[in-house]
């Protein structure tokens, strides 16, 4: 074999197969180096994408052309939009997925991609010449030459698994770390830290009682996750849902004693938007039952997850909390659950192509940066393997600012932010969340994903048809006028105010009961429009005092993003800054006067001097004074 | 987030306060001129650029006039900061300078953050580049004692006070964000009767502090004490008591004074302004008659009237004369406290007795001998205190930024409280919310979307 690539990405997990597909399919020789190549595209976590915010970020790689989406059309077997009550802003997609078909599915695609290799080893070392990276170490002992190299190695760097008071290294349950990775980066000055999460128990699903459980059916017809999947064919199974109980929280407290986290055994930070049973028990004490949400892993696998009780309590706790829950008084353990812990690399040592700063070629992505979750790992991954590729290729990078996608508040947050826990997106991250919407990624994002080449032309020129249909029916609400015959009857259902006269059905619709649906229906005009057309033209009508207020402040924004600051700049000699200011500039060393406001600890006052300063060097730097203004 | 945007148009007063005759107000910013126009008359046009013109400041509404200034248009960019400026010169007046502040600021204008003119005029090109690290250095010291300022008013109680308004609207926000972002697991989901009363107490609170800022501008830029009375009664021995000095002639003649007196004094800790006025009386000769025009225009824009009568013998026609302006031009505009004079010289029942119908609190004075001068004084404070409706020791608002950015605050609110009666969508009544606390962050530092992540996860039990 000529071993001999543009790019390798070291890991497979969903971080790593968005990076490599990406270069790959962008034309460049790539390599995946992973440790066994039927754990590529494993669901080490629970079998579900999406949900709230994390939905939003898949629809956005669908969008720049990435893979995740389809690959959970394909695989899925449960489908659900979340916060359907809310706002559709804050609408989310999730789905189940059959967690073997998944993964099997990700290997025949990574495996069939051209361009493409897989080799079954694990990346321990790199080499740099120049500030450069130029080859990655496999194994130990071969040096594999590249011009650039994605590390995606999960909670692999020098994993270690607790399970009560016994531990052990391992990657994830079962599996090898990967060692002395951590330590070559540490020599090359990058600094590291230490992070936690944890897994509940995986039970047989035969040795469990649903009748004594909720059941939640999905959605039907189920809604595909990808831009291009026209329908879901697979069998849709049901989720179900119990409760754990005061005797459970009894047994939960008995062994706390035996617990790696309370005996602090374990020093990294668990997530607190995702805490251990234990921990629930302990800190809400007054709460009398916790929900737990079993999630089932497939047709083949009769594994069931069982979400709500991660722990890393002792064996004979597990067994005894979890059968004193309603329906799992007979539950069957198959795997424990276990708290890993595991090397991570605070991401102020990145840039937003997700390249570190310190060493060209080299770009960190998923776990690595300190994030949870397969969909920040995969917009990662995504992000590093488009701008590793446009590098190469000496093209511009691609930096999605935060009013355009989720993937950009991700990215951004993970540089400006000091990460003290896993880092998993919310909405409320996102402060021109009405503007990100789910089911507008398409019409946000794809003319970039064709740009990139990424995006295949049928899914563009299908988002052209939507924003001409789109368009189309805009204008249509504003020029068409129903009449009282036809509007009143609508009125009467909905507890509308009755018209007398022909009246503009744009001005119908700023009413909060009036739906674009059933006013198009009262009309009797031509439907044929889809859901997320509907969802779209009604939104933009309804909300669009609102929508014209953030569009000012993402102008504002847009401004102070656009203040760029030379990576080169010396905080050191601009006087005027307090302190605190100073140093945490002179260590994050923000890209922009806008990424520079973001940081804790960066006041008012030093972002004006800032600016003076910015001013100065820039003026500084032009030989021609610009007198002529 | 912040605004450092250059694109709107600022205001402050560029003086020192307090000092000299003549203030100026200055705005910058392309919106300068029409702002201007809105409360100027004669209307300025592009040509008036570099030349003074006067003319006067009047309300935006009432067109009730607030002062005679002259004003000069600096076209951009042949101005101080390189944008369009207008400088507006009035009498140094806090009241004054105030209520012009405030018109502007209700035609669009912002008021300056510290040190914003020159920013824009080092931006603009309108500094050397030399210049630029002073320039910094002025401006981080501006903000910084700016902020220490506001943090150390009145022993911090008020960002004490601000701070927990901002904690109560955090609150209110993790609640609605918790269930935008946690709502797949069972949290307990809002009353929407107890947010909306929560939020009210919220506005409440801002109200009562706004309301303050009339106050807080008493006390930081001092008070107008009118003396009015017909002539002879004892004003200028009044004001020569007050001020402790002999600053007024006084005379046995009636019509000593002929135009007004002024004079600053403390009395409680009140920066005072004193200003005496020529005697109002039924007949006048013509000079008096200009200095009685001046008087009456001093009672809008004064804080309090001290009403002056003689208490030793009946009311006269002038007397009368004075409780018909009263009525007229004072009642339920500005408080008046009724003041008899020449105590020493005896008491008619009578007299007190009719003005008692003026339904203002009385004080018997003698200025010859000093008797129930320090009485006076505290009822001076009192009805200063409570003309604002305020205890002794409340918070006060005393600055104009924190004013604008109270006013915003409590807007916002208004608009989640709306929203969410009519049922509005969680993620605009959620932005409501962050505007609001974004902008009691320009006073007192932000709250960032860490902050309402780090409540939410303190207070409910999110994570499956
Ligand atoms: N006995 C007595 N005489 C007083 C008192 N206060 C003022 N006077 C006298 O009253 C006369 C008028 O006093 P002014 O203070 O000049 O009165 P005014 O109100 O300023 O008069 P105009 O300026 O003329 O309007 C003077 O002779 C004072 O000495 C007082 O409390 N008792
Ligand atoms: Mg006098």
């Amino acid at each position: 074999m000529n071993r001999n690539y543009d790019v390798i990405v070291a890991g497979g997990g969903h971080a790593g197969i968005e990076a490599a597909l990406a270069t790959a399919r962008l034309g460049l020789r790539t390599a995946l180096v992973t440790l066994r190549i039927d754990t590529i595209g494993k669901m080490s976590c629970n079998p579900a994408i999406g949900g709230l915010a994390k939905g939003h970020l898949v629809r956005e790689i669908d969008a720049l052309g990435g893979e995740m989406a389809k690959l959970t059309d394909r695989a899925g077997i449960h489908f659900k939009i979340l916060n359907k009550s809310k706002g559709p802003a804050v609408w989310s997609p999730r789905a189940q997925a059959d967690r073997l078909q998944y993964s099997r599915i990700a290997r025949q695609v990574v495996l069939s991609q051209p361009n493409l290799e897989v080799i079954s080893a694990s990346v321990n070392g790199l080499k740099v010449t120049d500030g450069k990276v130029v080859a990655a170490l496999l194994n130990r002992d071969e040096w594999i030459p590249c011009r650039a190299l994605i590390l995606t190695c999960g909670t692999f760097l020098n994993g270690r698994i607790y399970i009560g008071l016994n531990s052990f290294s391992s990657g994830r349950a079962g599996e090898m770390p990967v060692r002395g990775l951590t330590e070559a980066l540490v020599e090359l000055g990058f600094i590291s830290g230490r992070l936690k999460t944890g897994t509940p128990p995986r039970v047989h699903r035969d040795s469990l009682d649903y009748r004594q459980m909720e059941e939640q059916p999905p959605d039907r017809p189920p809604v595909p996750f990808s831009f291009q999947t026209d329908t879901l064919s697979q069998e849709q199974l049901s989720c179900h849902i119990t409760h754990t109980n005061q005797q459970t929280h009894e047994f939960l407290r008995m062994g706390l004693d035996r617990s790696p986290m309370y005996t602090g055994l374990i020093s990294g930070v668990g997530p607190r938007y995702c805490p251990s049973i234990e921990d629930k028990v302990v800190r809400f004490s007054d709460k009398e039952r916790h929900q737990l949400f079993l999630e089932p892993d497939g047709f083949d696998n009769p594994e069931v997850y069982v979400n709500g009780f991660a722990t890393s309590l002792p064996e004979d706790i597990q067994y005894k909390a979890l059968r004193s829950v309603a329906g799992m008084e007979r539950a069957h353990i198959i795997r424990l659950g276990y708290a890993v812990e595991y090397d991570f690399f605070p991401s102020y040592q990145i840039q937003h192509t997700l390249e570190t700063k310190n060493i060209a070629g080299l770009y960190f992505a998923g776990q690595i940066n300190g994030t949870s979750g397969y969909e920040e790992a995969a917009a990662q991954g995504l992000m590093a393997g488009i701008n590793a590729a446009l590098k190469l290729q000496d093209q511009p990078p691609l930096i999605l600012d935060r009013s355009r996608a989720y993937i950009g508040v991700l990215i951004d947050d993970l540089i400006s932010k000091t990460i003290l826990e896993p880092y998993r997106m919310f909405t409320s991250r996102a402060e021109f969340r009405l503007l990100l919407r789910h089911d507008n990624a398409d019409l946000r994002l794809m003319e970039t994903g064709k740009e990139i080449r990424l995006l295949p032309d049928a899914a563009y020129r299908r988002m052209l048809n939507k924003r001409q249909k789109i368009e189309q029916l805009l204008e249509h609400t504003a020029r068409t006028s129903i009449s009282p015959q036809r509007f009143n009857e609508l009125a009467k259902k909905t507890n509308s105010s009755f018209i007398t006269q022909s009246v503009p059905m744009r001005q119908l619709m700023r009413r909060p009961e009036i739906s674009l649906k059933d006013l198009l229906e009262a009309a009797e005009l031509d439907d044929g429009y889809s859901h997320d057309e509907l969802v779209h033209v009604e939104f933009v009508i309804k909300y669009e005092g609102y929508l014209k207020r953030q569009a000012e402040l993402v102008e504002k924004f847009k401004k102070m993003e656009h203040q760029s600051i030379p990576a080169e700049f010396n905080y050191h000699t601009v006087s005027s800054l307090s302190s605190e200011a100073r140093e945490k500039l002179s260590k994050i060393r923000p890209a922009s006067l806008g990424q520079a406001s973001r940081i804790a600890g960066v006041r008012h006052g030093d972002i004006t001097v800032l600016l003076i300063y910015l001013e100065k060097y820039f003026r500084s730097q032009e030989p021609v004074s610009r007198e002529t203004l | 987030m912040f605004s450092y945007s250059n694109d709107d148009t600022i205001v402050a007063l560029s003086t020192p306060p307090g000092k000299g005759a003549i203030a100026i107000v200055r705005m910058s910013g392309s919106r300068a001129l029409a702002i201007l126009n809105e409360i100027f008359s004669p209307p300025l046009a592009e040509d008036h650029n570099r030349k003074a013109v006067t003319g006067s400041v009047h309300h935006r509404d009432s067109q009730k006039v607030i002062d005679e200034c002259v004003v000069i248009y600096y076209q951009s960019p042949r101005s101080y900061t390189g944008e369009d400026v207008i400088e507006i010169s009035c009498h140094c007046n806090p009241i004054i300078i105030d209520q012009i502040i405030q018109q502007t600021v209700s035609g669009g204008a912002r008021v300056a953050q510290p040190g914003e003119f020159t920013k824009r005029a080092f931006l603009n090109h309108k500094m050397d580049l030399s210049q630029a690290e002073a320039v910094a250095a002025v401006i981080a010291a501006k903000t910084r004692a700016g902020l220490a300022c506001s943090l150390r008013q009145l022993d911090g109680s008020f960002s004490q006070l601000i701070t927990e308004i901002q904690q109560e609207i955090l609150n209110l926000a993790s609640l609605i964000e918790a269930n935008l972002d946690f709502n797949e697991e069972d949290l307990q989901v809002y009353e929407k009767p107890e947010i909306l009363s929560r939020a009210q107490e919220v506005v409440n609170k801002i109200d009562k502090l706004l309301h303050t800022y009339d106050y807080g501008r008493l006390l930081k830029e001092g008070v107008k004490l009118l003396l009015l009375g017909k002539p002879n009664v004892g004003k200028s021995s009044l004001l020569n008591v007050l001020v402790e000095k002999e600053r007024a002639i006084v005379s046995e003649l009636p019509g000593t004074t002929r135009d007004y007196i002024e004079e600053f004094t403390q009395i409680e800790g009140f920066p005072i302004q004193i200003v005496d006025t020529a005697g109002i009386r039924e007949t006048l000769d013509m000079i008096e008659e200009m200095g009685v025009k001046r008087a009456l225009k001093h009672i809008e824009s004064s804080d309090l009237i001290l009403a002056i009568f003689e208490i030793h013998r009946p009311l006269d026609a002038d007397d009368l004369h004075l409780i018909h302006y009263l009525n007229r031009y004072v009642q339920k505009k500005v408080p008046f406290l009724v003041i008899l004079n020449k105590s020493d010289l005896g008491t008619d029942h009578h007299t007190i007795e009719s003005l008692k119908e003026l339904r203002s609190p009385i004080v018997e004075v003698s200025a010859r001998t000093g008797r129930n001068i320090e009485l006076l004084k505290q009822q001076i404070k009192n009805s200063l205190l409570i003309d604002s409706g305020l205890e002794e020791e409340s918070v006060v608002v005393t600055n104009a930024r924190h004013k604008q950015a109270l006013d915003k605050a409590r807007h916002a609110l208004k608009n989640f409280r709306r929203g969410m009666q009519s049922g509005m969508d969680e993620v605009v009544l959620a932005s409501e919310l962050r505007s609001a606390l974004d902008y009691l962050g320009e006073i007192i530092g932000e709250v960032s979307s860490e902050d309402l992540l780090n409540y939410i996860f303190s207070q409910f039990c999110v994570g499956k």
